[in-house]
């Protein structure tokens, strides 16, 4: 990535002159090929965020286009659209459902989980297990090369004749199947290349979890005890594990259709299926049923895939700003452990309106409520740790105590869900659209941005602006909640999410009457007229455009610190206790300049009778780099 | 700057990373065909048809079976010279194992081979059959539509690359446009004509946007095709006349429609023919013929039977007759045999309702297979032990040639036959990628081991056993697949 | 895990017999499929199934060395076939569902 070349050679060169013996890599070695854990972690993080800016991009304009259908997208988000896409404008029902399938599918596997499992777990858990890389250095880089490939597959698409894929994030089949099918080359069509993509996306994951879970199993450093951990190892460890053990049926899933498109076997195809008219020719006799099985297998422990790293950033940021230790770190643990097992047993909650019978879906809506208890354990014990604190509202402490309401909104949004008789009547509803988003958009991000800010003086050196992080923070925070709130109330009264019109051809739901003509909110908002469930809509556009404007204070900020930003006076800038801040700054290549030992657990804050408010886990060494004493013993 | 526990076990896990690493990978695998199991007793719990295990070679998936387990004795072996550090040792048993590997994929190609080129066809009123393309006739009319066209239409952009492909001889063709001018349609014109496609949307764009200059010279630029693309309309598509008849043979499923004279191919709109449909039927020599559809119902069986459309589509219709002779004096005693067993159980549980079991009974009911060439040579007994052995040999089996509007559906016995074949192709297909992969990595083992092996020979035999332990994974999966696929 | 020469090579022989039964039991394998009847598929299936993962066993058990392997791996593999279970145990409830379930 050339972005991440960006990195303060200053502070690169400081590092080396430390580690003596050490040649300076070739450019190509060290920044595009490079096997470093915290240059991959780079490469990630800034591949994800452009594809999060790209995912966003495309939401303005579906979001535009439900406000304002069949009206003429302004001008800066024609900006980037290509003629034939639209050549006067506006939005149509394919292009916004090609928009819908693609801002789902970049969001989750090429925004988020590369953002919060591969580049903060690549950048932080072998600092903070006391490691010098990744178990496998040289697979993290073919896993890194391997998403890289999946993604340009997945933006390429968007360039093919039939354009990208249009079939929803979940790509369902039969109707995956026969998308696009009317191009000579199916092979090349947006549908088929999604199906490619996610192979080459599905590889990479599994290899990274792979390297992730090995690393934290055989690299810990001497004295590193597994309750010794911290909270975001145990989290990247359960989340390898989510990604090794559920990835691999939707790479069955995906080889399947591609089966089904390809070579017109009949996976699957129902017997009898008609197609404009004519019977589809191929056998039948497969089951849609069976994808939908085999995706949500993967789908429902992928949401706690993009969940848990920010979860785990969280419950870095709060010790380290309330100056406590975390509260309850053990049910943590246990928590997480009991949330990725049960989270392989619930997948079919999503799948209620497929008519499973009554037994089966009485069992997925007991595990479904059975989730709830580890992920409630795991908030408690986050807000209890607030608790008596001495709480310092440095930025990332301010994402992280966001997250806390934000992901509880999500979360209890999600109850009702897991009821078969609710669910019925509210899938595929903007309730459900609210419900996730809660929890992914201001959840999730939130936790990463928190991340972003928590760890940049580790990374460069310098600390992001404290003003430009206040304007960035709470126009996000209203912004998020003007877009998604409403989504509730919507949803509730049966408003779909697939209408790309936002309702217009469907009154009878969407122009039920919110607030009367000539009452308080209609005399503020709408001189005087009744407001309609879709006048919504458009509040919930300029809430889009809101938190895009946003997240200008954070551009700046993120790229003007790496020059501007105020330098860290010593390497452990948040006064924090874990082994990532043992390093110099910026780490070097091998990370440590001395033996790591670990000698206590990694949240002791204001300890009694200790000098200082924090007891880092590792042992200082003496002048030679040699641990001053020996570890008690473990 | 090394990485720790690459050859000595960390302490407290007992594990050097490779063997945590190759683990964690296999669980994944697990993963992998445990999806691929389940969608496997998935599709077959929800089959409306017999699961045609029978239709496997069993003999080349038992060799298979005893090569795969072999090379994972060898496999053993060369690790434990490994540990030994007997470098020469291990090279042998490696290459028994590389060997191996050979020898399955060789067994299953083989295999694959032979479904390919065996094909089945379900008719509009329910008979099946099935057998091999008649083999008088050239493979794509055997299987195709033959059209002669006199005009046709193009997509200049997409179309002319299926357009050439189904065209029987290039060379023998001549185009006239619009304009007069006479052309010959090789692959070298039609690229032509696509830059010059994309040329003209260039000019067209730049004349749009005010710079009649540009606009200008790229049209001069492109002056000699221009001419042509002037017969193109809007929608980029080019309409040509034939010179002579050109003769199409186009696969059954790339046609969209044909209605009289008119033809469309290629599931879209890319190229349309007009001209005469020659012959638009399917040629077999069947070797196996299902009547399950007709069995089934409550009429008086042989009457219905004979009505089957496929008596009439014979070459020789004496072959027709003969056939359905031998089958019913076949299958009217196992009939009636069933028809007892049904009123025997109807007497016994006078207040129940019979119901008709879905899932045919080979033995009693539905006459699967009958072999119509031994079936008069053998007598009754052994009509079902040949059905399928000889389905290699081509002598004597009855030609038929059927239309293509009676024909439900036709393919080879590929993956696009049925959800079974689907299954069996894309497991045994990604069980023969892992032999593959196992195959390279055990090679370089074997050919460029050499250097760690005497640098930190405990390194190499690591590595050897995290090979290993892939390719026993390999083994083990396919002691799975071989009952699942062969036998069961 | 065994890892003197002298320990290894006193294995040779158990993979040498390993090996032989398996081959045994790959004839067992097809006799019994194809000349034995148990009585009923159901039956059939199972015990082919049953000669298949006591193959499969001893290849994992003797040849990929789990009898003396670290709990870590047992750890992780337990893991996996718990998923693996709930993968076939609950795509089939979902397919054999008294209420819905067309046999």
């Amino acid at each position: 990535m050339a972005t991440a070349t960006t990195a303060d050679p200053h502070l690169a060169d400081h590092a080396h002159d430390d580690d003596h013996g050490h040649h300076e890599d070739p450019f190509w070695k060290k920044y595009v090929f490079s096997t470093d854990h915290k240059m991959i972690g780079l490469q990630y993080g800034f591949t994800a965020l452009f594809f999060l800016a790209f995912g966003f991009y495309l939401m303005l304009c579906m979001r535009w286009s439900i406000a304002y259908p069949g009206e003429q997208l302004p001008w800066f988000l024609r900006l980037f659209l290509v003629d034939r896409f639209v050549s006067d404008g506006v939005m149509d029902g394919s292009l916004y459902n090609m928009f819908g399938a693609m801002h789902g599918t970049i969001m989750v596997f090429l925004g988020i989980v590369p953002l919060g499992f591969a580049a903060f777990g690549n950048y932080v858990t072998p600092l903070q297990i006391g490691a010098i890389d990744m178990a496998f250095p040289r697979l993290n880089m073919a896993s890194f090369w391997c998403f890289f490939i999946g993604g340009l597959m997945m933006l390429g698409s968007f360039f093919m004749p039939s354009g990208a894929a249009q079939v929803g994030w979940t790509n369902y089949s039969p109707l995956a199947t026969i998308a696009q099918l009317d191009y000579p080359n199916v092979f090349w069509t947006g549908q088929t290349m999604w199906l490619s993509a996610m192979v080459f996306i599905i590889t990479s994951s599994l290899l990274g979890a792979v390297n992730f879970v090995a690393t934290i199993i055989n690299l810990r450093a001497k004295g590193l005890t597994w309750m010794r951990l911290p909270f975001f190892v145990w989290a990247m460890m359960v989340t390898g594990f989510l990604l090794l053990l559920a990835f691999p049926p939707l790479e069955v899933a995906a080889i399947m259709q591609l089966m089904d498109r390809l070579a017109f076997t009949s996976f699957f195809v129902p017997e009898g299926l008609v197609v404009n008219g004519a019977r589809f020719d191929v056998s039948g006799g497969g089951s849609p049923l069976l994808y939908q099985h085999l995706f949500w297998f993967l789908g429902h422990p992928e949401v706690y895939v993009l969940l848990l790293p920010a979860i785990a950033i969280v419950a870095e940021v709060i010790p380290a700003n309330t100056r406590k230790p975390l509260w309850g770190y053990r049910s943590m643990v246990y928590g997480v452990l009991v949330l990725g097992f049960l989270s392989f047993i619930v997948w079919a909650h999503h799948m209620y309106m497929t008519g499973m019978g009554a037994w089966v879906s009485a069992f997925f809506q007991t595990t479904t409520v059975l989730i709830s208890i580890p992920s409630v354990i795991l908030l408690t014990c986050l807000l209890i740790s607030l608790w008596g604190g001495s709480i310092r509202f440095t930025p990332p402490m301010l994402w992280a105590t966001a997250f806390l309401p934000m992901f509880g909104i999500g979360g209890l949004t999600g109850l009702p869900l897991a009821f078969n008789l609710v669910d019925l009547h509210l899938h595929d509803t903007y309730y459900v659209i609210g419900h996730f988003h809660y929890v992914v958009a201001p959840g999730v991000i939130f936790g990463l941005f928190a991340g972003i800010y928590h760890w940049y003086p580790n990374w460069t050196g310098r600390m992001m602006n404290g003003v430009l992080a206040h304007l960035h923070f709470w126009p996000s925070l209203i912004a998020m909640n003007v877009l998604f709130a409403p989504m509730m109330v919507q949803g509730v009264a049966g408003f779909h999410r697939r209408w790309y019109d936002g309702g217009l051809s469907f009154p009878l739901t969407t122009e039920k009457t919110l607030f009367e003509a000539g009452s308080f909110f209609s005399n503020l908002f709408a001189k005087g007229d009744v407001i309609t469930l879709r006048d919504l809509n458009v509040l919930m556009t300029y809430g889009a455009l809101m938190l895009a404007v946003a997240q200008i204070p954070f551009i700046i900020n993120f790229f003007g610190s790496l020059i501007f930003g105020k330098k860290i006076t010593n390497d452990n800038p948040w006064g924090a206790t874990t082994l990532e801040w043992a390093t110099p700054t910026p780490p070097p290549h091998g990370n440590f300049t001395f033996e790591v030992i670990a000698d206590k657990g990694p949240y002791e804050y204001s300890v009694p009778g200790e000098e200082r408010d924090f007891s880092p886990q590792w042992i200082e060494p003496d002048k030679e780099g040699k641990p001053a004493k020996e570890p008690a013993k473990v | 700057m090394d990485i720790p526990y690459t050859v000595t076990a960390r302490p407290d896990t007992g594990l050097w990373n490779a063997k945590v690493g190759i683990w964690l990978f296999l669980a994944s695998e697990v993963m992998l065909f445990g999806g691929l199991f389940s969608s496997y007793i998935f599709l077959r719990l929800g089959a409306d048809y017999p699961w045609p295990m029978d239709e496997m070679k069993v003999g080349l998936g038992f060799v298979n079976t005893l090569v795969l387990i072999a090379s994972s004795v060898f496999v053993v072996y060369a690790w434990v010279a490994l540990k030994m550090r007997n470098w020469r040792r291990f090279q042998f048993w490696m290459f028994l194992v590389v060997a191996s590997a050979g020898t399955f994929l060789v067994v299953k190609s083989f295999e694959y081979t032979a479904k390919f080129n065996h094909y089945h066809a379900t008719l509009m009123d329910g008979t099946v059959i099935s057998g091999h393309l008649d083999h008088d006739v050239p493979k794509g009319e055997a299987k195709g539509l033959v059209f002669e066209a006199s005009h046709a239409i193009v997509d200049g952009a997409s179309g002319s690359h299926y357009f050439l492909k189904y065209l029987e001889n290039e060379s023998d063709i001549r185009f006239v446009t619009d304009d007069g001018t006479e052309v010959n349609p090789s692959r070298k014109w039609f690229e032509k004509v696509k830059k010059g496609i994309k040329l003209r949307a260039k000019a067209d764009r730049l004349a749009a946007e005010g710079d009649t200059k540009g606009s200008e010279s790229l049209t001069a630029k492109v002056s000699e095709d221009y001419k042509i693309l002037e017969s193109f309309d809007d929608a980029g598509q080019l309409k040509l006349t034939l010179s002579r008849p050109g003769k199409f043979v186009i696969p059954r499923n790339k046609a969209l429609s044909w209605e009289a004279g008119k033809f469309e191919f290629t599931r879209g709109l890319a190229t349309t023919l007009e001209g005469k449909l020659v012959d638009a039927t399917l040629k077999l020599e069947i070797d196996e013929l299902d009547m399950r559809v007709y069995l089934r119902r409550d009429d008086p069986r042989e009457k219905v039977v004979a009505d089957s459309t496929l008596f009439t589509h014979f070459n020789d219709a004496t072959e027709g007759k003969k056939l359905l002779a031998d089958f019913t004096k076949y299958h009217t005693p196992k009939v009636e045999a069933y028809e007892a067993d049904v009123a025997e159980w109807k007497a016994e549980h006078p207040d129940k309702e019979f119901e008709e079991e879905p899932f045919m009974d080979f033995e009693r009911v539905f006459l699967d297979k009958l072999h119509a060439e031994d079936h008069t040579e053998h007598g009754d007994e052994e009509v079902h032990a040949a059905a399928g052995a000889t389905a290699d040999s081509h002598g004597g089996h009855p030609k038929v040639t059927i239309p293509f509007e009676d024909v439900e559906f036709f393919s080879n016995f590929g993956p696009r036959k049925n959800p079974f074949y689907a299954i069996y192709f894309t497991m045994t297909g990604l069980h023969g990628l892992h032999v593959v992969g196992g195959m390279l990595v055990l090679g370089y083992f074997l050919f460029f081991g050499r250097k760690l092996f005497l640098q930190c020979p405990e390194h190499m035999a690591n590595r050897v056993e995290v090979g290993g332990l892939f390719w026993h994974f390999v083994d083990l999966v396919w002691i799975f697949l071989f009952p699942i696929f062969y036998l069961m | 895990m065994a890892d003197s020469p002298e320990e290894i090579q006193k294995h040779v022989k158990t993979y040498t017999i390993v090996g032989l039964t398996l081959i045994a039991f790959t004839f067992i394998t097809v006799g019994v499929a194809k000349f034995v009847d148990f009585g009923s598929f159901a039956v059939n299936v199972a015990v082919g199934l049953l000669i298949a993962t006591f193959k499969a066993g001893l290849v994992a058990y003797i040849f990929m060395h789990l009898n003396h392997e670290k709990a870590m791996i047992y750890r992780i593999l337990v893991f996996t076939f718990f998923f693996v279970a709930g993968l076939f145990l609950l795509f089939m409830l979902a397919q054999s569902d008294p209420i819905t379930r067309f046999r």
